[in-house]
């Protein structure tokens, strides 16, 4: 099976073949930061050809070097460990943008009258910071440890790792720098213009190159249902992103593009679109984190593998469907939208059984969750994603949209799903594989992650009971009628009735924010390798694998 | 053939392919002889860790 030793001389010409691509994509954002009319274009053309000087360099270094390759490691993990620091980073990052908005919502001037601290700006920036970088690097920097280990097989593609995460980086930095610059096409969580989405199908069909590469190179007959789990997010992300950014750009060498649907398809494939990111992104990745780490921080196999495989196929047959009811009573035909509100309902199943199956995992072994924080982290993102998979089907009524759409239920129930679910899961993802991946016989503090996790979970709680009362509050007061059928309320009156709960809402993403700088601290501390203060207290699976105490196995 | 027969029958093709599916694989799931995979395969995770450590690992 094993054929790398005979391989060097493909890989060096693989290795000048893309040390080709470098200089070229080099020289091409030279030529666009010259010629371009248009300023952003130019700016973004300039950190494209710093990015491709980087990879020039490091590409002519392999090249040239007449060192031999070192014995490699059994599993490439330093991409893995770039993309855990990224997480954090960004996490903050993101987290932070998304209080400022919340304290601007409640106090307006606070945006300072400038075009690039507005709302309407900063706002796409929050979005793409939490979901796509720090939930993106979360899946990558995840997805790429789990594969490894699962098919006993070290990462495919040499280097091509490497381009992935930071080919994703140059993404999230055009993407987040253009709408700060008032770029964006305008489509919700599909912002970026034309040659960023681009970039990111290129960076995209590399990924999956990497995984399905790993996949087939597997010393382990099966796929354990992570990998398939990330594999549907990989797939189905770039046939969404692909279908729903189909633009014709007004010139080569300028931002603007119109996009190549009008009217209700623009909005049907937006929606599609929208919620399959949710779907696809937010939740069948975030799934496989759940699946590998939960039984493995629980040192239990996932309740039934059964389960696991319906779960699945039900999951990414049903996700695809729901996007209509987004577009209750629109220009959208009635059937369509009564298809995504069933597929909605129907979406129920899949997503508790899910749930049951994380949950479950640690039946007789509930007393972890009061023992190791980085489980409850674990254990309670699975128990968000029950709730908020709950309500999503409920929302998604044609009725019940009536009252929550358009109003701060909405905005409440998303972040139930992502600061409750994909963040709290990512948390307990990164508190497992930093020891791990630095190989430190545990956290630097087991203390602070009991911090973090309660004073997240607070944050959550207030956020979304604010936003619940606000939410059915305004939907409330947007219907209300006189005897006469006149509105009894003028728009501006609801918004000033939200004003304490928006303060609520920022209060508790506040608190949100500072369990992410605990983290960001308790991980930098491990990272630099200081003495663990709590390592007594904390579990066996805590520590890297060379350094736990052994185990007895279990009779199976 | 009007918007609403074609509207009628994708719904019905739509129907019977994901029924079809959703059974197929519930006999998968539930076929006596797939059990011993399903159970090594849910063992995956807690034994993948020692590999790099111990060479091959027996395997």
């Amino acid at each position: 099976m094993e054929v790398a030793s005979t391989k060097t001389g493909g890989a060096a010409l693989l290795d000048w073949g893309a040390l080709g691509l470098t200089l070229g994509g080099l020289a091409l954002g030279v030529f666009i930061a010259l010629f371009s009319p248009d300023s952003v274009m130019q700016f973004h053309a300039v950190i494209f050809a710093l990015f491709a000087l980087a990879g020039t360099v490091f590409l002519a270094g392999k090249a040239f070097s007449s060192a031999p390759s070192q014995p490699a490691d059994f599993y490439a993990d330093n991409v893995v460990k770039a993309g855990t620091i990224a997480t954090v980073c960004w996490g903050v990052a993101g987290f932070m943008l998304g209080d400022m908005i919340a304290w601007q919502l409640a106090f307006p001037a606070l945006n300072f009258d400038l075009p690039w601290t507005n709302f309407g700006r900063l706002r796409p920036v929050h979005t793409s910071a939490v979901v796509f970088a720090f939930g993106g690097n979360a899946l990558l920097a995840t997805s790429m440890y789990v594969v490894q280990r699962t098919c006993k097989a070290k990462l495919f593609g040499g280097w091509l790792p490497w381009f992935v995460f930071w080919g994703y980086q140059l993404f999230l930095l055009m993407a987040a720098s253009g709408y700060l610059l008032g770029v964006t096409q305008s489509k919700e969580y599909a912002e970026p213009e034309w040659y960023v989405d681009l970039w990111l199908t290129i960076v995209w069909v590399a990924y999956l190159l990497v995984f399905l590469g790993t996949i087939m190179k597997r010393r382990e007959p099966h796929i354990y249902v992570a990998n398939w789990f990330y594999l549907a997010f990989i797939v189905t992300i770039a046939m969404l992103h692909i279908v729903n950014n189909l633009a014709v750009p007004v010139s080569f060498l300028g931002t603007k593009s119109y996009s190549a649907f009008s009217g209700v398809q623009d909005a049907m494939t937006q929606w599609w679109y929208g919620h399959n990111a949710v779907g696809f992104f937010l939740t069948a990745g975030f799934l496989g984190m759940m699946y590998y780490f939960v039984p493995k921080r629980a040192e239990r196999p996932v309740y039934s593998y059964k389960l696991s495989i319906v779960h699945f196929w039900s999951l990414i047959f049903l996700y695809i469907w729901a996007g209509p009811h987004h577009l209750h009573y629109t220009a959208l035909p009635d059937w369509a939208q009564t298809l995504g509100m069933t597929f909605s309902i129907m979406l129920w199943m899949p997503s508790w059984g899910g749930m049951i199956n994380g949950l479950m995992t640690l039946s007789g072994a509930w007393d972890k969750l009061r023992t190791d924080p980085v489980i409850r982290f674990l254990v309670v993102s699975v128990a968000f994603y029950g709730m908020s998979t709950f309500e999503g089907p409920l929302m998604a009524i044609r009725s019940v949209n009536s009252l929550s759409h358009y109003t701060d239920w909405t905005v409440g129930h998303v972040h139930s799903g992502a600061l409750g679910w994909v963040g709290m899961v990512s948390f307990g993802a990164i508190y497992c594989l930093v020891p791990w991946l630095w190989k430190r016989r545990g956290l630097y503090s087991q203390r602070l992650v009991e911090w973090h996790f309660w004073v997240a979970t607070i944050g959550i709680l207030l956020y979304i009971t604010a936003m619940w009362v606000s939410g059915i509050m305004q939907g409330l007061m947007w219907r209300a009628t006189d005897a006469l059928g006149v509105l009894q309320y003028s728009f501006v009156e609801s918004v000033e009735s939200m004003h304490p709960y928006y303060v609520i809402r920022a209060t508790g993403g506040l608190l949100y924010l500072t369990g992410g700088l605990i983290m960001a601290y308790n991980v930098f501390r491990t990272i630099r390798g200081d003495e663990p203060v709590d390592v007594a207290d904390q579990p066996r699976i805590a520590a890297a694998p060379e350094l736990r105490t052994p185990q007895p196995v279990p009779a199976v | 053939m009007t918007y609403e027969t074609v509207r009628s029958l994708s719904a019905m093709t739509g129907l019977f392919i994901f029924v079809t599916l959703f059974i197929g694989v519930l006999v998968f799931v539930f076929w006596p002889g797939n059990q011993k995979g399903f159970d090594e395969a849910s063992r995956i995770p807690l034994d993948s860790d020692d590999f790099s450590a111990g060479g091959n690992n027996g395997r």
